[in-house]
Parts: structure tokens; C-alpha cells; sequence
């Protein structure tokens, strides 16, 4: 009887931990060096094979997977990748980096396309460069997060269905959430 | 007592030999399974290109009768058709773009394994390809053959597998062999530590003076070598000889008076390697016969492309054209050099000068008008602006009263090189009904004149197009017509991610962007603000942005 008991409780902590195990599984964390961020459940890593079949990623030179942020998350149909954290001047000057997207995207202008617009705003101790657009059928978010200190920027993409607009607003401020760890 | 085993010994017997037949028949029954999935590769082939592909080549290179033998490989001469000793291995074929090309690229079947013998270098040190270039509804097939030398494979073959069409080892030394799939040769470069030294030529008409065939292609001079190389299939473990071919090599030397540098692969010893099958014949003739070197002329229609492509791959096979054409590739500094009369001359220094001081944010730019075709002289066209400071208009006109437009300058003040809006600019100015109504060889002057100069306060930029590379511009003002803001966003993206990967200022990010864009269709020459010491503003082989200065 006692040991009936005994299998019970091993049993009931075994299959508990199995669930947690799961939900700890689902909870991705993005970690790298400086930053730690917690993904929404369903979020999932893509490795090189995925990241190869996404439109316009298969890499041609090997300059290409080099400058290819090396973490590529899928959060349900929304591509998001973020590159290693910066701790040069040119790339944690916000100001300057917000002027040569401004630069760069001014051609959608002269295209017609008035939908580019770009911030840098301040949020929870952390100064954040955002700017949005949309090409075609995609929406784009170009983010750059920097550390209180201003010695650490982080830069990454998102990029989503136009129609999910609402779901990678939400998406972009949880990302502006993340914590330098340094 | 109740029976446990209710039938007979005999009825049991029987069930046993039922079910050994049929588990020999289910054992059998797969192995012809597997044995059909190698003879029908499609069986293993899910990617739709490769599949559309094999169709079209299985369809041009049709393979008659069976697998050859050694009754039937001493096929030399005329007849040879190299395709019908060897099987791409469509189970291993990978896929990905360059050069505006969708490549598919494949091994060899193992069970048709072909060697490439260069010189007194085994067969054994080779290793081919088939490689099919699609560009619009358009396929071409080559095999494409990698040689190594022996100082690059230092005795380890298995260093070839290393190197693709679309990447080779950094410090690669050998050749790179072009062929249609029935032999007949292409082109090929020879490597030293991963740079072009040479190139493999079937159409070079050399002049000789007193036995040595001599030319000069200022600013370079070049050798010429003859080449031989010899095909073999392997058959089981015997290289079985199928064919021999005779080229010129031409190498760029810096200074034609110095010895010929040793690019030939060196003899290995053992007469060839331990496979060649008894009594097969001496495809090749003594290395280093070195027809040529000094002074003397040599047609000036070739020009040898002694640039790597710049993404760390082999150079396309045909110059990127139509197979056993050769397309001459403008060496940049030549370009340089013959473009800077016009647009590095005191007009356009002093235009430039004065657009730069142009105050304000805004973009400021001026047409560059030549007076007439026959000089360099300038028309004294006005500095104008469209106060914006993303845009510059231009205005373009073809006549001897305005002026022929065969340039323009305008300022970036946020610093940015060149953009693909600035390049495509010139092309557009092609399309000019006031250009293009004035016949071929105003068509023409435009095209090998045509420039636009980009001003910053550190540098200037101007872009010229390479002789071969309107066909690809124009390629790619297509794709820019058809989708303009996903082309600008790919620059964008590019430049963005380069400046992040590589903490590089823009300047430095957009030159990158628009070189990997536009590739070998354009020169950007880039000189510090207010000289006209340009230089090369390019991709190396490593991937990254270089600036090299003209001898």
C-alpha cells in the first residue's frame, strides 16, 4: 500500500514536471550577449534552412550571412530577427542612425509610398529608435534599442503581414521591453 | 486436456515455408524499390526548379544506350560528346541565385565519375560539376570542372568538394574549366591564392615576331601559355581516356620583362597519376611551352577579365553570356582612365566645387553637357535644385544646341554614395527619345561616355557602366520598374545591415549596397573631396567594400 502511495507521488511529480518543462519550452528567451528578452509562447527559432527558404534571405556571398542578424525568430507568421548588440559609436548614435534611414527611405516617398514614418522616444530608461513602413503585402519595423548608459544598441527587424499590423504593434512593444543585462 | 497447438505438424510446416516466401518476396520487393530510386533520381527530387530543370536537360542531353564502357570511351576527335560519359546526380542538387541567374548545381553521379587532366597533373585532382544557369525562361548547361594544384590540395582531393560555383576556398590555386555538357570548351581561369591569374581562352589569334607571339593591351601586358587538357571517365578503379583539348592561357604580368611566373600546375610525379589505363594515350604536350611575352601586339578586341566577380565565387562561365563567346570585360582602370578625360577635367572640378558649396540641406545638381561629340568641352549649364533634400531633377537633351547629356553631378548633403535611383538615371537617359531618335553611333558615344558624378563633403562618386554590363542594367531597371519599393528596400536593407555587421559609417554602407546590387554592370570611382584622385570603390573577395587606388 505504502508503496502504491510511493508510485503516486513519483508519478504526479514526474508528469508535473513534464508540464512545466513544457511551458518553460514555449517561453522562448532570447539571450546573447548584453540582452535578455522573453518571446511570446509559440515563438520558434528558425535555423539556417529556414531562414535560407524565407523570400530573399538565401544567402549569395558569404559577406551575406555575415551581415545577416544572426537571431531569426518566427512569433506566428511575424519574422523577427535582431542582430548582436553594437557598442561602436557609429551604431549607438540613434540620431545619426534615424537620419540614414530617413535618407534611405525617402525613395518610397518619391514612389509615392508615404507610409515610412520613424521615432526615437524614450522607454523605461532605454532610448529606442523605431521606424515602420510598408512594401507591398509586409509591414516593416527597423528598431533600435539602446542601454540607459548609451553605450549598447541593440538593432533588429520585424517583419509582418500587413494584416497583422495590430498583433506586431504589440509584438514591438515587447521587444522595447528588453533588458540589457550589462 | 485442451490441445495448445490444434493443427497438425505438417499444417504448421506448410504456414512456415507461406511465410518465408512471402518474407523473401516483401525483402525483394524493397530492394527493387531502392534499385528503382537510383535509376529515377526525379523519385528523390521535391524542389520544383530542379525538377523543371532536369526535364530541359534530360531533353537536350538525351543519353542513347547504355553506360559506357572501355569498348566504347576512346571517342576522340569530332564525335566527342562528353555528356554521354557521365550522370548529373539530381538527389544532390542545390539551388540559389547569382549573377541574376538561378543556378542548379550538381555533382557528378558517382557510378560516371569524369577527371580532368591538366598538364602531368593526375586526373584524380579534378573535380566536376554540372551547373545550370537559368536567366528568364532561358537554361544553359555547362559542366564546370575544378582543378586543384597540388601546392592548394597539399596531396587531400577531398579539398575540392570546398569549392562552388558560387564560393571558393580563399586561398584556392588551380582552374576553374568551362565546357557544354558535350565538351566543347567554354572558358576556364586559372588561381593562385584565391585571385585570377589567368584565363583560358579558344579564340586568341596571336601575331608572332621570331617564334614568340607578343602582345600589348596597354596598361597591362599580358602571356600566353599553351594549355592542354585531357577528359577520363573512371571505370571501377582505371581512368579510362576519352579526349583531348588544346587552349591558350593568357596571364597578366605587371611587368613583361620579368620571367613568366610558374602558374602551370607543377609535374606531380608518377607520370600521371597511378589510374591512367595501360597504353592510353599522352593527351598533353610538355608544360610551360611558353609561346610568348615582349613588346609586340596581340588583337586588342580581347581583354582578359583578370578581376575576381567579387562575391567569392568562379567567374560565370562564357564571361556570364552565351557558351564559347568570350565577353570582354573592361579592366575599371582603363575605364578610369579614359572616362576621367571627361569627367574629371577642370569643368567638371570646378562644377563640382561649386555645387558642394551650394547652402542649405538640400540636393543641388547640374547637367553635363558636351558642346559636341568631337570634344570636351562643356556647356555652361545652371546649378539647380527642387529644395528637397531627397531629389535632384535632372534635364536631359541630345543637340547641338543644349548640349549632349552624357553626365550630371548633384550633391547628397546626408553623405550617402551613389543610390540605385542615380545609377538608373543613366540608363534612363538611354531610353531618350532625344537620344535614341539620333541613331546607333550617338546610341553608342552616349554608352561608352555616359557617367553621373555624386557630390558629398567628403568625397566624390562618380558611376560609369561597363561596356558589358548595360544588358544586366537594363535587367535590373526592370525588376527596379516592376517593384520599385521592394528594390529600394533591398538596398536598404543591405546598407542597413552592412552598417550594423561592420560599424561602418553610411558613406561607406550605401557604396556597399549599390555595389552588391549592380555588381559588375558598373565602375564606382570614389575620390576624397575636391581631387580627382579616384580610385576603385569595389567589393572584394572577402565580401567587403575596398578602395583601390590605379597604378
Amino acid at each position: 500500500m505504502c508503496n502504491e502511495a510511493l508510485r503516486k507521488k513519483i508519478f504526479l511529480a514526474l508528469t508535473l514536471s513534464i508540464i512545466t518543462a513544457l511551458n518553460c519550452h514555449a517561453q522562448l528567451i532570447h539571450t546573447s550577449e548584453f540582452v535578455k528578452l522573453s518571446l511570446p509562447n509559440g515563438t520558434y527559432k528558425l535555423n539556417k534552412q529556414q531562414i535560407n527558404a524565407l523570400p530573399g534571405e538565401k544567402p549569395v556571398t558569404k559577406m551575406d550571412e555575415q551581415i545577416r542578424p544572426p537571431y531569426i525568430y518566427n512569433i506566428d507568421n511575424i519574422i523577427l530577427s535582431f542582430h548582436n548588440v553594437n557598442q561602436d559609436s557609429i551604431n549607438n548614435n540613434l540620431l545619426g542612425n534615424k537620419i540614414f534611414l530617413d535618407g534611405l527611405a525617402g525613395t518610397f516617398k518619391r514612389h509615392g509610398n508615404n507610409s515610412y514614418t520613424s521615432i526615437i522616444k524614450n522607454l523605461n530608461s532605454k532610448q529606442v529608435l523605431i521606424a515602420n513602413y510598408i512594401i507591398n503585402s509586409a509591414g516593416y519595423y527597423d528598431f533600435y534599442i539602446q542601454n540607459a548608459a548609451k553605450t549598447l544598441t541593440l538593432a533588429g527587424k520585424m517583419k509582418y503581414p500587413k494584416a497583422d499590423a495590430a498583433k506586431a504593434e504589440a509584438l514591438n512593444d515587447i521587444i522595447s521591453n528588453i533588458q540589457f543585462t550589462k | 486436456m485442451k490441445k495448445r497447438y490444434p493443427k497438425s505438424t505438417g499444417t504448421i510446416f506448410k504456414l512456415c515455408i507461406v511465410l518465408l516466401i512471402a518474407c523473401v518476396a516483401v525483402i525483394y520487393g524493397c530492394r527493387k524499390d531502392i534499385s528503382k530510386l537510383d535509376d529515377n533520381p526525379t523519385a528523390t527530387i521535391t524542389d520544383p526548379k530542379i525538377a523543371k530543370a532536369k526535364s530541359w536537360y534530360e531533353t537536350n542531353y538525351s543519353k542513347p544506350g547504355g553506360k559506357p564502357t572501355t569498348q566504347n570511351t576512346n571517342a576522340v576527335g569530332d564525335d566527342f560528346d562528353l555528356s554521354q560519359f557521365f550522370s548529373p546526380n539530381w538527389a544532390a542538387a542545390k539551388n540559389y541565385a547569382r549573377f541574376n541567374d538561378d543556378v542548379i548545381e550538381m555533382p557528378m553521379d558517382a557510378a560516371s565519375a569524369i577527371g580532368l587532366k591538366v598538364g602531368s597533373a593526375s586526373q584524380s585532382n579534378s573535380r566536376s560539376s554540372v551547373l545550370i544557369l537559368k536567366r528568364g525562361d532561358t537554361y544553359k548547361a555547362y559542366v564546370m570542372t575544378i582543378v586543384g594544384y597540388p601546392e592548394y590540395l597539399n596531396a587531400d582531393t577531398s579539398k575540392l568538394a570546398n569549392n562552388s560555383y558560387g564560393k571558393h576556398d580563399a586561398n584556392f590555386s588551380g582552374m576553374v574549366y568551362y565546357t557544354t555538357p558535350q565538351g566543347e570548351f567554354v572558358d576556364g581561369y586559372t588561381y593562385k591564392n584565391g585571385v585570377i591569374k589567368g584565363q583560358l581562352v579558344d579564340n586568341y589569334t596571336a601575331t608572332t615576331t621570331g617564334g614568340q607571339a607578343v602582345q600589348s593591351i596597354t596598361p597591362n601586358a599580358y602571356q600566353a601559355i599553351q594549355v592542354c587538357t585531357a577528359w577520363y571517365q573512371k571505370v571501377g578503379e582505371v581512368w579510362v581516356y576519352l579526349d583531348t583539348q588544346c587552349h591558350t592561357e593568357v596571364i597578366e604580368v605587371p611587368d613583361p620583362s620579368t620571367p613568366l611566373p610558374p602558374i602551370t600546375p607543377p609535374s606531380s610525379g608518377g607520370g600521371g597519376g597511378g589510374g591512367d589505363s595501360p597504353g592510353s594515350p599522352d593527351p598533353c604536350p610538355p608544360q610551360g611551352t611558353v609561346q610568348s611575352v615582349k613588346d609586340g601586339k596581340v588583337g586588342n578586341a580581347l581583354k582578359v577579365m583578370l578581376l575576381n566577380p567579387g562575391d567569392g565565387g568562379f567567374p560565370p562561365p562564357g564571361g556570364g553570356g552565351a557558351p564559347c563567346t568570350i565577353k570582354p570585360v573592361e579592366d575599371p582602370c582603363d575605364k578610369l582612365k579614359k572616362s576621367k578625360a571627361k569627367f574629371a577635367d577642370s569643368f567638371n572640378t570646378q562644377r563640382n566645387a561649386a555645387i558642394l558649396t551650394q547652402p542649405g540641406p538640400h540636393e543641388f545638381g547640374s547637367d553635363l553637357n558636351l558642346t559636341s561629340l568631337t570634344s570636351n568641352t562643356y556647356v555652361n549649364t545652371p546649378i539647380t535644385t527642387d529644395s528637397r533634400n531627397d531629389l535632384w531633377t535632372p534635364h536631359f537633351t541630345w543637340n547641338s544646341t543644349d548640349g549632349y547629356t552624357v553626365g550630371s553631378a548633384h550633391k547628397h548633403p546626408g553623405g550617402n554614395a551613389p543610390s540605385p535611383d542615380d545609377v538608373f538615371l543613366i540608363f534612363q537617359n538611354l531610353l531618350n527619345p532625344a537620344l535614341t531618335s539620333t541613331g546607333a553611333s550617338n546610341i553608342n558615344f552616349y554608352k561608352q561616355n555616359a557617367y553621373a558624378t555624386v557630390i558629398t563633403s567628403t568625397a566624390t562618386y562618380v558611376i560609369t557602366v561597363n561596356s558589358t554590363g548595360w544588358g544586366q542594367l537594363g535587367s535590373l531597371y526592370a525588376n527596379f520598374d516592376n517593384d520599385p519599393d521592394g528594390f529600394d528596400n533591398n538596398y536598404l536593407s543591405i546598407a542597413r545591415d552592412y552598417k550594423i555587421a561592420n560599424n561602418v559609417d553610411d558613406a561607406t554602407a550605401t557604396a556597399y549596397a549599390l555595389n552588391k546590387i549592380f555588381g559588375d554592370a558598373i565602375n564606382m570611382y570614389k575620390a576624397p573631396a575636391g581631387t580627382t584622385s579616384y580610385a576603385i570603390a569595389g567589393i572584394d573577395q572577402d565580401g567587403k567594400l575596398v578602395v583601390v587606388p590605379c597604378p
